[in-house]
């Protein structure tokens, strides 16, 4: 080794390898964990399970969030480092290295670590993403084949994420050094104590922050499905999300610090055995940890948060699964006068294929119009959102003889009644209770939901209506240019013309008469279905429009068993993870507080005090930011919901609880990994003890 | 009957690694009474500090047997033993030793609220003590903010904010300057005026003349002593000396 640099670099490193190598080993494991999302992603062998497309898109999604965890998590690491390290790097320096070559050894130091960590984990990529696709084909079902995977965009991926992490953390490194020396770093942190006045202000700050943020994720409406609520709810979601986060560290920084003050204030709490000690330490302490607090606090908020909206989503969805899909599929046709041959061959096609029909239900007449909602002009609806205005909604007719077959209900309509009945979607208003349709004026009857109408008819309006449909067409042709302009969105603006309209509208007459529209309900799960709606498409050739949901519910499991597997997989790693950085935590504390043990065994403090400060410690700097962490995440609940809503998935679980079920698991998880940590600390603090 | 009894104190060191044995004490006697102020002196290595640390029951002898008021402290239940050293022992260090978590203030308060005393009556015994050693004025700064005399007259303050039966002093002017040494030795002086009975540790021939025997240590033995009897301080530190260059000559 020639170069100079490289040997102190290396050197360094060697030197300080106990704590090295439990690092390079957590950013390998996070590099492995990036390297299989990725391969995931761009692994042509995942397209071509079934949801496939779905899943893959969710594993890239998934690691680019997992990136953003993972960064975070390691510039915490290495600031903890970067501080161990301070002391040599100031010795260097004293030693008379210029800063130039200081920072030379500094990206070195860094490149080895980049490198090494991206090795591994591409390494260990390699060798985990059979077993990973193995048990994910098993999971989403479909076939292996068995040769080794090295997807070269995952590797440069990967590779080029390491060295754009360790950017970032030279930087900061960069700063830290140049800003002052390390050890005057320490001594800064440790000044300011008597700024009471200011550390109060600050939390005050702090607290007025966190209100507003909370405020303002309140003000997101319940239902954010409409296009441009979404929008708007996203923008306070991320808005209330960085004031949270600025919160956060406000409070913890200098809001704890302020608490522990004015307890120590009081002479009658302050003065119990372990109240002094801990207070004490707590607050002393908490100077240095505050940001670290902050910090598991926003990664849990995230935990929790995520672990709480996936459990929505799976509770609520597990139920959608089952009521997804009402019908197999249905099949238009405008010649109902020839459908005949083509469903006797179907149906010898279904006997080959061993697949069996439950019901098919023909409708005679239906049509549809889309309507601009104009709110100046009430004809159809007296009250809508009006931040809703111009969004275009169907409204469909169906004669009630139609309707009471399908359905199966009895309407009983009056001849100058209309049924309607509402899809649910897009409608926030209420509705005015007569319809005009020139000079005829039809009192309006609500009937109930059915599953039929929602999925056969999509989200819109059905009106019922009990003579011949053609009547009620005749209406709303001869009605506003609006209405008829928009028949089954026939018509592009630039195209209309009274004359073209008056054709399609004739045409469109005619060919409603002889149309037919059938309801296919095949037995099986969605695979079967699916193959039968395949089935009708090649028996059916041109003649029939077809239209089925099956292939979204198959999707829809996709990403559901997708979004199982990737939650897996991101709360183990963010164990580990957390588990790396409270082993750090505590193997550089108790490094530093083996002198200080000594003493307090000197003054007299026995054994049971010094577990016992060592562990509420732990559990109060464990448990505090969980707790904050969970009401934090208590407050995405609107947004959460909005979102698993516009997935179209009618949420039946509670967030809240869901939530608070997983803060209990996080802080089981928590304390678990906390207290063997602390174990570690007491072995080390302890440890000069040891003789014969 | 002696406050304090040391009898044939030995205490082997074995290095855990290489299993190496070091011999710190051999086998130390010595006798400590009421109110006495006694010092030890010997070379770096001598076996002082373990000889401290065996008498706090910080660490256990080899073999050998420590009385206190004529208790063995080997007897003493491990249960009881922080509260022993509490109530019985005040420390002092030549690092000082304050913890950086605390106040010069608490500190000092640190061993009462460790016995459980009042949080009213605490400070009546703080603040007089305190004011007496001339600390009251940054009993709410922070152990890094003061000087090290100030320090060491704090650590002094919490050494005997309890009223022990022994204070046990290790090197406590090694760290200060000529002045600060001066006034730490004067306040030693007043302390065990008061009744205090001092065992300490030390390098210097000026600090060991402030009291009223001085013990040698060689070898991991009480090579020698050395009675202050009616010697000025003058004398007693001439006679010091010289006790000091036999035994650093004789090697
Ligand atoms: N914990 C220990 N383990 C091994 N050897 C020790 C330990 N503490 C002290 N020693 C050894 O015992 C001897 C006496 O040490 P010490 O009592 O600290 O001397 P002094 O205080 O007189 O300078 C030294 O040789 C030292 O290396
Ligand atoms: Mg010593």
């Amino acid at each position: 080794m020639r170069n100079i640099y490289l040997k102190i670099a290396v050197n360094a490193i060697s030197k300080n390898r106990i704590v090295y190598i439990p690092y390079v080993f957590s950013v390998g494991i996070m590099g492995m964990v990036l390297y299989i999302l990725l391969t995931l992603g761009f692994d042509s062998s995942t397209l071509q399970l079934k949801g496939g497309e779905t899943f893959s898109l969710i594993a890239k999604f998934g690691a680019v969030f997992f990136f953003c965890l993972s960064m975070v998590f390691n510039i915490y690491l290495s600031f903890f480092l970067t501080r161990k390290r301070g002391k040599e790097y100031s010795v260097l320096s004293i030693l008379g290295m210029e800063r130039r070559h200081l920072y030379k050894i500094i990206i070195i130091e860094n490149l080895i670590l980049a490198v090494s960590g991206s090795l591994l984990g591409i390494a260990g990529g390699i060798v985990f993403y059979k077993l990973v696709q193995l048990g994910l084909i098993k999971f989403l079902g479909g076939q292996i084949d068995y040769k080794v995977a090295i997807s070269p965009e995952a590797v440069a991926l990967v590779f080029f994420s390491y060295i754009f992490v360790y950017g970032i953390i030279f930087l900061i490194q960069f700063i830290l050094l140049r800003k002052r020396d390390i050890v005057d770093y320490e001594r800064t942190l440790r000044r300011g104590h008597k700024r009471s006045v200011l550390y109060l202000l600050l939390s005050v700050i702090g607290v007025v922050i966190l209100l507003i943020a909370y405020r303002i994720e309140y003000s997101i409406p319940p239902d954010t499905r409409i296009f441009n609520y979404m929008q708007d709810s996203t923008v306070k979601f991320i808005i209330a999300s960085l004031l949270e986060i600025i919160a956060t560290y406000l409070l913890f920084v200098f809001g704890a610090i302020t608490f522990i003050s004015f307890l120590k204030s009081r002479k009658s709490i302050f003065y119990q055995k372990t109240n002094f000690v801990n207070l004490s330490t707590l607050g002393f302490r908490m100077k240095r940890s505050g940001l670290g607090l902050g910090t598991i606090c926003i990664l849990s908020t995230v935990a929790i948060t995520i672990t709480s909206s996936l459990l929505v989503f799976f509770f609520s969805s597990s139920e959608n699964l089952e009521n997804m899909v009402s019908y197999s599929f249905v099949a238009y046709t405008n010649e109902a006068d020839n459908a005949g041959s083509t469903l006797v061959t179907y149906s010898h096609e279904l006997d080959e294929n061993n697949l069996n029909v439950n019901k098919v239900m023909a409708i005679s007449q239906s049509f549809n119009i889309r309507v601009d909602y104009d709110p100046s002009a009430n004809d159809f609806i007296e009250s809508f959102d009006p931040s809703d205005s111009g969004i275009p909604f169907d409204i469909l007719m169906i004669d009630e003889e139609s309707y009471t077959s399908v359905t199966g209900m009895d309407t009983n309509l009056g001849s100058d009644e209309l049924g309607i009945v509402f899809t649910d979607r897009y409608m926030m208003g209420s509705l005015s209770q007569y319809i005009d349709c020139e000079g005829n004026t039809f009192k309006l009857k609500k009937l109930d939901r059915n599953q039929y109408v929602d999925f056969a008819y999509g989200d819109s309006i059905l009106l019922v209506y009990p003579g011949d449909i053609r009547e009620l067409m005749d209406y709303y042709c001869s009605s506003t240019d609006r209405f008829a302009r928009n028949i089954l969105g026939a018509f592009d603006s630039d195209e209309y013309s009274p004359d073209s309209i008056k054709d399609a509208i004739e045409g469109y007459k005619q060919s409603t008469g002889n149309s037919r529209m059938y309801i296919f309900n095949i037995e099986g799960n969605y695979e079967d279905q699916y193959k039968a709606y395949q089935l009708f498409t090649t028996v059916s050739g041109s003649e029939f429009l077809t239209e089925t949901y099956v292939d979204v519910a198959v999707d829809y499991i996709g990403v559901y068993k997708g979004l199982v597997f990737l939650s897996i997989i991101v709360l183990a790693i963010f164990i580990v993870m957390l588990a790396v950085s409270l082993y750090y935590k505590n193997l550089f504390e108790g490094m530093e507080d083996v002198s200080y043990y000594e003493i307090m065994r000197k003054v007299g403090m026995d054994d049971r005090l010094i577990n016992g400060t060592v562990y509420i410690q732990m559990f109060i700097s464990l448990l505090l930011p969980i707790l904050v962490a969970s009401i934090h995440a208590l407050f995405s609940e609107r947004y959460v919901i909005g979102i698993v809503k516009t997935l179209n998935i009618n949420v039946s679980a509670s967030f809240t609880k869901l939530t608070l079920l997983s803060t209990i698991v996080t802080i089981v998880i928590y304390m678990t990994v906390g207290l063997l940590a602390s174990r570690t600390y007491l072995k080390i603090v302890k440890g000069k003890k040891k003789e014969i | 009957m002696s406050l304090l009894e040391v009898k044939n104190v030995k205490k082997i060191y074995s290095t855990r690694f290489s299993g190496n044995k070091v011999v710190a004490l051999s086998d130390v006697n010595l006798t400590v009474d009421q109110g006495e102020f006694v010092a030890i002196m010997g070379e770096s290595g001598s076996g002082k500090t373990t000889l401290l640390n065996i008498i706090a029951a910080m660490e256990n002898a080899t073999s050998g047997e420590v009385f206190l008021n004529g208790t063995n402290i080997k007897d003493i239940k491990e249960r009881k033993l922080a509260e022993f050293r509490r109530r019985e022992f005040g420390f002092l260090f030549q690092e000082f030793n304050l913890l950086d978590t605390f106040s010069v203030g608490d500190n000092i308060r640190l061993p009462l609220v460790l016995d459980g005393k009042k949080p009213s009556e605490i400070d009546d015994v703080v603040l007089p003590l305190a004011s007496k050693l001339g600390i009251k004025e940054i009993l709410d700064k922070y152990p890094y903010e003061v000087s090290g005399g100030q320090k060491q007259r704090a650590a002094c303050c919490r050494a005997v904010v309890i009223k022990p039966k022994l204070l046990l002093a290790d090197e406590p002017t090694g760290a200060l300057d000529s002045k600060s040494t001066g006034e730490l030795l004067h306040l030693f002086e007043e302390i065990h005026d008061s009744g205090q009975t001092i065992l300490m540790v030390t390098h210097s021939v000026k600090a060991a003349s402030y009291a009223s025997r001085v013990l040698f240590i060689k070898d991991g033995e009480v090579y020698h002593q050395v009675y202050r009897g009616d010697l000025s301080n003058h004398e007693f530190y001439n006679r010091i000396s010289d006790s000091l260059q036999v035994m650093l000559g004789g090697r």
